[in-house]
């Protein structure tokens, strides 16, 4: 099988639909002509022209509502916000509206869209440009939150998200980007609400979304060596988040690391860590540890944000501390 | 430390009450019936994990002595030689890696009378130093502070004649121990007496359940044994149903296996009354703290003579005093002394008392 | 006042949507005042010319966005008026099975594409609905009804924006009462005439009076005839104002913001009263007629609240229902 990176796999993903929908059109700021600020949409404008791939004005507010009314009236429209900070800019488009709208509505009514947007830091973009706090939108009923780890997943899930008739936020990451990875050429879909189980193991689960994904499973092969084997499950989408197979990973090990880029307080891993504690207490035979990233605003600084961002480095720690309790 | 506000979990270095096993050994303790404050937690600040559980062994539980476990480190050769010269390996200071004992502390050792070096040792060991609790000694404290804290203690005397008991033991003796081929002891008619005692008082054979009280179905009566550690109380089952013969059996082989570190952890927890004797020492009486949950103990203390007079002459008799210390939050003055005073009943008249078998 | 282009029979319609408008509203004025109406309500008496005079124009499938003030809107866009209750009263008959309320009355069958309790939050929408229809190449219009308050937020300028980089097919009614909640317009903006603003969008913008169906009538027609043949949104002001309080509670109607002459003046100037005059004068419709108008539409809005009243609450369950699609 070819591989794609991360980006062009969504790229696919955004063509192919484009090709074979005509209600489908994106939106974004600079997504045209500069093929998005990392080259997500590149090549598109050129294939689609200007009425289906779409430079906004900068107006996150205005352009992610004009989204909301095309999709209410029969459109698909597939709207970028460039990274994840700037969602602020339209949180009542996306909380009040789009996410409301057919439950207000009494089911009369629905926003078939799809909001992509980045998240992460690492790039030194400084604290306006590197957040990740995604779990915003994992607290809001109404709103469907994706998150792919690779390239497969990514153009799986975007299929499935254009084709649902719900408001998708779907959460890339930067560092991901330019990631490879195995991608078949035809149309493929992913369910929603399907973790991923990325690697086996009987000792220690970790779950893990996004770029922790890949970090947790480099820290796995290294404490393989040691005999000890980590379940690393990716629940790729977290809302709505496959609970089950979670519990089931944490039945069979008894041992629990949740590992998202978010700021720990009130974050995703708080969710899965409350949700385990409420179901499965009884199988734990250790504390659920939590890795994120620290109660801060994201340093510019080189070394500074290197000691913010959750790695490989603290997905070790975590492990080591709980290798106490085998 | 990346992630310096990453909350602090049961691992942290607080331990407080009620965290100290993780979910799943709590679960698997409470499944098997097994008191968690008896097992010892080798997880990070002493947390008890599934596998401590899983290895959790009831006759090893805290009984254990402070003979040193571990195994002493010594090279073979330095074993040879102080088994040879009778030199106890625990006594030598090892001079090697990790202070094992090689053959030259041996030697310098053995070179030393035996005697004196171990008492000097000994007491060089002990005065000044602080010695960490035996497990066994945590839960006696433990179990001791429960007791007087939450049992309101009342204490009750009465001096009991033991010229008939004495006399019956002794005319007894050969023959029991003929038939029964152990040596009747004074304690053993104390158990049985007070066995067949409670039976018109069950209330000294009750336990405080929150708002309840609980009167236990049999009467199992305990005996104090002293050892280096703490006090064990094995406690002899249905004692109002058995013989003395069958008493005084269970009594010898009770107390040798808790002398040997042996006895289970169901021999003990059965006991439903203790009898608490320092007969032997020169105690004249004393106030003994009740043994949770029971609500009744007997203290004895030593036999002595009394002068009186008879018929113009003076005339001794062996008195012992009797403490009775109950729980007084369910039996009362009247009722305490009522059962001291059955008891002393029957101990003076020991023939009629213990013709009921 | 030119009535060139309307037929007597239209004027007929105008006049009967805005009393159904009137009757409707005091009826919820009382049934509100009596505890019988859950929530908010939000009062659009005084200012029914408008959304009477700009749906005319409108079809079935033409999109409409409104505000929090918006039974007027969606009752001239043809919304029934026993659904309606139902929805304000909570009931599982209402357009929203009585998940919506007041502020978020829809029906996207005939074109309602909400009522939106944020203000401004309509106005992207429209956009986008006008954007919708551009690219299916239907001539399609979608008209946004909004306030002065509303003016001033992001939401306006990025909507009209966006909308004339576009050229889309959206006219924007701004219908100015002269107040924000209880801020005057003299307070919020510097300008008197919103539709000054237009130029800042390069589309037409045209100041009229509100209270007069007819002008709205023609004003909002030019607007909507230009968005259908595909030459772009119009920003048209209305001057009006609301006989009551920003909400039903609104102490003393508003009187604490405004004065008692001001609220007589703008009452002597009532949108129903006016042009009944001109249609008696005109002899297009006879005072007997007029009668019978109203009680006629007071028997429906009866029926209406029969019909809610009759109609059952959603069950618990329904709370975890239409969460998604």
């Amino acid at each position: 099988m070819r591989e794609l990176t991360y980006a062009q796999a969504i790229n696919e993903a955004l063509m192919q639909n484009l090709e074979k929908d005509e209600r489908v059109f994106l939106m974004g700021e600079d997504i045209g002509k500069y093929g998005g600020i990392f080259q997500v949409t590149a090549g598109l404008l050129d294939k689609f022209g200007p009425e289906r791939v779409i430079d906004t004005p900068i107006s996150e507010s205005g352009f992610v509502g004009v989204a909301i009314g095309a999709a209410m009236t029969g459109m698909r429209p597939v709207v970028e916000i460039m990274f994840i900070d700037f969602t602020t800019c339209a949180m009542d488009m996306i909380v009040n509206q789009m996410a409301k709208i057919h439950y207000m509505f009494g089911g009369r009514g629905k926003v078939p869209l799809v909001l992509r947007t980045n998240i992460g830091a690492g790039r030194g973009a400084a604290a306006q440009h590197s957040q990740s706090f995604h779990a915003f939108f994992v607290h809001i009923p109404g709103l469907i939150v994706v998150t792919p780890s690779t390239p497969y997943d990514a153009k799986g899930l975007m299929n499935t998200a254009i084709l649902d008739e719900n408001p998708v936020l779907f959460i890339e990451h930067k560092k991901l980007y330019a990631n490879k990875g195995d991608v078949p050429e035809d149309h493929y879909t992913i369910p929603f609400g399907k973790a991923d189980i990325k690697r086996e193991g009987r000792d220690i689960t970790i779950v893990a979304t996004l770029a922790m994904v890949g970090r947790s499973l480099s820290v796995a092969e290294e404490f393989a060596k040691d005999g000890i084997e980590i379940e690393i499950v990716d629940p790729t989408t977290l809302r709505p988040m496959d609970k089950k197979s979670i519990l089931e990973s944490v039945k069979k090990t008894g041992r629990l690391i949740v590992a998202d880029e978010g700021p720990v307080t009130c974050g995703v891993t708080s969710e899965i860590s409350a949700m385990i504690a409420e179901e499965a207490i009884g199988y734990l035979h250790a504390p659920i540890l939590r890795v994120g990233s620290p109660d801060t605003p994201v340093p510019f600084s080189p070394p500074l944000e290197k000691i913010y961002i959750p790695d490989e480095e603290d997905v070790r720690e975590a492990v080591h501390k709980m290798k106490e309790y085998l | 430390m990346k992630n310096l506000e990453m909350p602090r979990g049961p691992n942290s270095s607080e331990r407080s009450e009620g965290t100290k096993a993780v979910p799943a050994a709590s679960r698997m303790a409470r499944e098997r019936g097994i008191d968690l404050s008896l097992v010892k937690g080798s997880g990070p600040n002493g947390i008890i994990l599934v596998k401590d559980i899983e290895n959790f062994k009831i006759s090893q539980r805290a009984i254990e002595t402070v003979k040193k476990k571990e195994k002493i480190q010594a090279s073979s050769l330095a074993r040879k030689l102080a088994e040879k010269k009778g030199v106890s390996l625990e006594s030598i200071d090892g001079t090697g890696t990790r202070s094992r004992i090689m053959m030259g502390d041996v030697i310098r050792v053995a070179e030393k009378p035996a005697i004196l070096v171990r008492e000097k040792e000994e007491e060089k060991n002990i005065f000044g130093q602080t010695i960490p609790m035996s497990q066994m000694r945590k839960v006696v404290a433990k179990r001791m502070s429960q007791s007087a804290f939450t049992a309101p203690h009342i204490y009750f005397f009465t001096d009991v004649e033991m010229d008939q008991l004495n006399r019956l033991r002794d005319e007894m003796l050969s023959d029991f121990e003929k038939q029964f081929n152990i040596r009747i002891s004074i304690n053993d008619f104390f158990i049985k007496a007070v066995a067949l005692t409670i039976r018109e008082f069950p209330m000294l054979n009750a336990m405080v359940m929150g708002e309840e009280i609980y009167i236990m179905p049999e009467i199992n009566v305990g005996l104090a044994v002293a050892m280096e550690e703490g006090l064990i109380v094995p406690a002899i089952p249905q004692a109002d149903r058995l013989g003395l013969g069958s008493i005084a059996q269970m009594r010898a082989d009770l107390i040798n296996r808790a002398r040997a570190g042996k006895l289970k952890l169901e021999e003990i927890e059965r006991g439903t009354f203790t009898v608490s004797s320092l007969a032997q020492f020169d105690i004249v009486f004393f106030t003994a703290i009740l043994n949770p949950p029971q609500s009744g103990i007997l203290s004895v203390g030593k036999t002595y003579d009394q002068l009186y007079l008879k018929e113009g002459q003076v005339v001794t008799k062996k008195i012992a005093r009797f403490g009775l210390s109950v729980d007084h939050r369910i039996v009362d003055g009247a009722v305490a002394a009522a059962f001291l005073q059955s008891l002393k009943r029957r101990l003076e008249n020991p023939t009629f008392a213990f013709m009921h078998l | 006042m030119p009535t060139q282009h309307i037929s007597k029979d239209q004027m007929i319609e105008l006049y009967k949507v805005m009393v159904t408008i009137r009757l409707f509203e005091e009826k919820i004025q009382d049934l509100y005042a009596r505890g019988l109406v859950p929530g908010l309500a939000h009062l659009y008496i005084g200012e029914e010319a408008i959304a009477t005079g700009v749906s005319a124009h409108l079809r079935k499938d033409d999109y409409v966005t409104c505000n929090h003030r918006s039974h007027g809107h969606v009752i001239a866009k043809g919304a029934e008026l026993k659904y309606m209750m139902a929805e304000l009263f909570g009931k599982k008959t209402g357009y929203c099975k009585g998940k919506g309320g007041s502020m978020h009355i829809a029906d996207i069958t005939i074109g309602i594409l909400g009522a939106n309790g944020i203000a401004g939050g309509g106005i992207p929408i429209a956009v986008g609905s006008a954007l919708s229809s551009k690219m299916r190449k239907k001539d399609q219009v979608t008209v946004c009804f909004f306030g002065d308050g509303a003016s001033n937020n992001g939401t306006f300028h990025e909507g009209l924006n966006f909308a004339s980089v576009h050229r889309l097919p959206v006219v924007f009614i701004c219908e100015n009462n002269l107040y924000g909640i209880s801020v005057s317009q003299k307070q919020h903006q510097v300008i008197e005439d919103i539709s000054i603003r237009s130029v800042s969008y390069n589309m037409p913008g045209i100041t009229v009076d509100g209270n007069d169906v007819l002008t709205v009538y023609e004003a909002s027609g030019k607007a909507i005839q230009r968005a259908r043949v595909g030459e772009g949104p119009t920003l048209v002001e209305c001057k009006t104002y609301r006989w009551r309080g920003h909400h039903e509670g609104d102490p003393n109607q508003g009187r604490r913001y405004r004065t008692v002459e001001e609220i007589q003046e703008w009452v002597q100037k009532c949108p129903i009263k006016r042009f009944e005059e001109k249609l008696v004068g005109e002899k297009v419709l006879s005072k007997n007629k007029i009668k019978n108008i109203w009680e006629e539409v007071g028997k429906k809005i009866e029926e209406a609240v029969e019909f809610a009243n009759q109609s059952p609450f959603p069950d618990p369950p329904d709370v975890y229902e239409d969460v998604y699609v």
